[in-house]
């Protein structure tokens, strides 16, 4: 097997803040391969765009690492970083505040590449307008505004400037949840066929099921800073082991009729990741959960082929599950 | 032929809680005129759940805000049309008689509860407001039964005293729902409740709804663009394109089979969470721009299967079944 192209390794990340230590992420490890999607899915404040943000370095990390290309990118030095960021790119939630709204489109294109003193001049204009084709957009568009653009162009914009140093990794961060559906669709499709064309891996954080398994070869799920369950995506959609994977599959409204009100509906809302107690995290919302899981901090275990779960009763969750949803 | 026969041999004039004729709605401005709903005829029931279906320009919050007369003023203008509640036409109403039936009669949950809140005022307060001005009420009795309502959506009664900022987004939805139900209205409007929200806390505000829909028998109009939320809420949907009802009916027969070209592509664009994964068909081209609608039928542009007819002829309304019907061209030889 190939080396992973990104390994994390036990990454933490904490803000301070008046009563304590927020804990953003803890302990969070992931690899992603050459060419391989992962997903990353949880609730919002559950630290999947903090890990974004950590990994390009747009926040320091508080401990771990992050291994890019032989590289650390958490220790990285500025000039390192500048090199790195070449190749490790982002694409942001909302297309309407990630775009600078004085800047036309072409020149937000240019900046790349004047960044790096890659172009200039008449060749620049040529990559900046062969860039903006390669995603979609009309030449024309290159002298409009942001403001003057949909969702989808706006947000075709931030995918092209992601693209436009022939980056190896993009953290996608929500990428679509800006857009109408139509739009969505072109963009999904898009994001899957320049990973064709160009190699790429993608860290797709979302909090849409359907998207991340529309798009992911492997998805981790994420609950207050630590992944509690990740595996290659038809095993988590189809053997969830997670009692909270189990309720967030659950919860998502289908069009599928057959289905109604068949879920697992959790209670309360997420607690505060500040200075958390110790074992599960999930246990306070847990319907499963046990004397065991207040003291007790269950690790992520090996479970199945590339199946991992961090919770103690993940034997007994499913058959739980089924007598929840008849009970119900 | 147009929708708004349908299903009326069923149901009495009595148990018709809203009617939409005719609804024209156009936004002016600098920029030109933008017709934003063209021509929307809708009827709910008494206890009927209705789903209202689109994407952002398609019209669907003009016609929410139309039932209520809330269209913003000097840029806002019902051009043509009528809208009934009770049998009594909303545009002919006083701004007395407007202001009793908004949150009175009609109670409405809108998008985004950070900014539909008052940020200066304790969430209790602006409930208790509600209940003041509709019921006639003292604040103290008020307050008494906005505990009851907090705890009845599951938050503490003592949280009473907090500011929107203070609570979740899931809390603020809640504390929206409350406030649009306490008046126990007949019709509830949900301009995308849960768009804001998480999943597992969109997934309480869903049994929320539902539960509370059941208990105060009120109709529902429910405004989204998510139509799973559609397939377990509501018994029938229209599903709005360029400011008109495109194709209206039952769920489980549009979804299951969708005879409008625009619905089969939203029905395709969306990625699904069983079942083999798909490439998707992305529809072509944009949303039909209000300020220009293409002549005849307004998705044509975008369509797969477009006739001569479809560019210049605007489509009725055709009858597949006593529950379905359609603004198609391409269904005309089959009806």
């Amino acid at each position: 097997m190939s080396e992973p192209l990104i390994k994390i390794e036990g990454l933490k990340k904490y803000f301070p803040v008046k009563k304590g230590m927020l804990h953003a992420i803890d302990d969070f490890s992931l690899d992603i391969m050459p060419m391989e999607t992962v997903g990353l899915v949880g609730e919002s404040g559950c630290g999947k765009s903090t890990v974004g943000n950590v990994l390009v370095r747009l926040l320091d990390a508080t401990g771990g690492h992050v291994w890019f290309q032989g590289q650390d990118v958490v220790k990285a030095k500025p000039k390192e970083l500048k090199e790195i960021r070449k190749k490790m790119q982002m694409i942001f939630q909302d297309p309407y505040s990630s775009l600078n709204p004085r800047e036309t489109v072409g020149a937000i294109l240019s900046a790349p590449y004047q960044i790096h003193h890659l172009a200039s001049g008449k060749e620049l204009k040529h990559k900046v307008t062969e860039l903006a084709v390669s995603v979609g957009l009309e030449p024309y568009i290159l002298e409009k505004f942001p403001h003057e653009l949909d969702g989808g162009k706006r947000q075709l914009t931030g995918i092209a400037r992601a693209l436009s140093l022939n980056p190896k990794f993009i953290i996608c961060d929500e990428p679509v949840s800006a857009l109408d559906v139509s739009v969505q669709a072109k963009i999904i499709n898009l994001l899957i066929s320049m990973k064709q064309k160009m190699g790429l891996s993608y860290l797709f954080i979302s909090h849409d099921l359907s998207v991340v398994r529309h798009i992911s070869d492997r998805v981790a799920i994420m609950y207050l800073g630590q992944i509690v369950e990740t595996a290659p995506t038809e095993v988590i959609f189809g053997n969830t082991l997670h009692p909270y994977s189990i309720a967030l599959l659950s919860a998502v409204p289908q069009v599928d009729s057959n289905n109604k009100s068949k879920r697992i509906v959790l209670k309360g809302d997420v607690p505060s990741p500040v200075n958390p107690k110790p074992g599960c995290r999930f246990a306070p919302r847990c319907w499963m959960s046990d004397e065991k899981c207040k003291s007790e901090t269950p690790a992520l275990v090996e479970v199945g082929s590339g199946h991992q779960v961090a919770c103690h009763f993940w034997k007994q969750s499913r058959a739980q599950a089924q007598r929840v949803l008849n009970g119900n | 032929m147009k929708a708004t026969g349908l299903l009326e041999k069923q149901a009495t004039q009595s148990d018709q809680v809203l009617r939409i004729e005719n609804l024209h709605v156009e936004y002016r401005s600098g920029g030109g005129i933008a017709k934003a709903v063209n021509g929307v005829n809708l009827t709910l029931h008494k206890g009927e759940a209705v789903g209202l279906v689109g994407e952002s320009g398609a019209g669907k919050t003009t016609t929410a805000l139309s039932i209520l007369n809330l269209l913003p003023e000097g840029t806002g203008y019902i051009t043509k049309g009528d809208i009934w509640f009770n049998n009594e036409s909303v545009l002919k109403k006083s701004e007395t008689e407007l202001n009793k039936m908004r949150g009175g009669q009609i109670g409405m949950v809108f998008a985004n509860p950070l900014t539909s809140l008052n940020p200066v005022f304790t969430i209790g307060h602006q409930v208790a407001m509600v209940l003041m001005k509709h019921r006639g009420i003292k604040e103290k009795q008020a307050n008494e039964t906005v505990k009851q309502l907090l705890e009845m959506v599951g938050i503490p009664g003592a949280r009473l005293n907090d500011y929107p900022y203070q609570l979740s987004g899931g809390m603020r939805q809640r504390v929206g729902i409350i406030a649009a139900l306490a008046c126990s209205p007949q019709l509830l409007i949900a301009d995308e409740p849960t768009t804001a929200l998480d999943v597992t806390i969109q997934a309480q505000i869903l049994e929320l709804m539902k539960k509370l829909q059941a208990e105060y028998a009120s109709s529902l109009l429910m405004i989204t663009h998510n139509l799973g939320i559609i397939s377990e809420l509501c018994q029938r949907v229209a599903i709005m394109y360029g400011g008109e009802i495109v194709e209206y009916g039952s769920v489980r027969e549009i979804f299951t089979a969708p005879k409008h070209w625009y619905t089969y592509g939203l029905l395709h664009a969306i990625p699904k969470l069983t079942g083999p994964r798909e490439t998707l068909e992305a529809l072509p081209g944009l949303v039909a721009n209000a300020q220009n609608l293409p002549a005849g039928c307004k998705f044509h542009e975008r369509c797969s299967h477009c006739l001569e007819k479809c560019k210049s002829q605007i489509p009725p309304m055709f009858k597949i079944t006593d529950n379905h019907s359609v603004a198609c061209w391409d269904v005309e030889g089959q009806v």
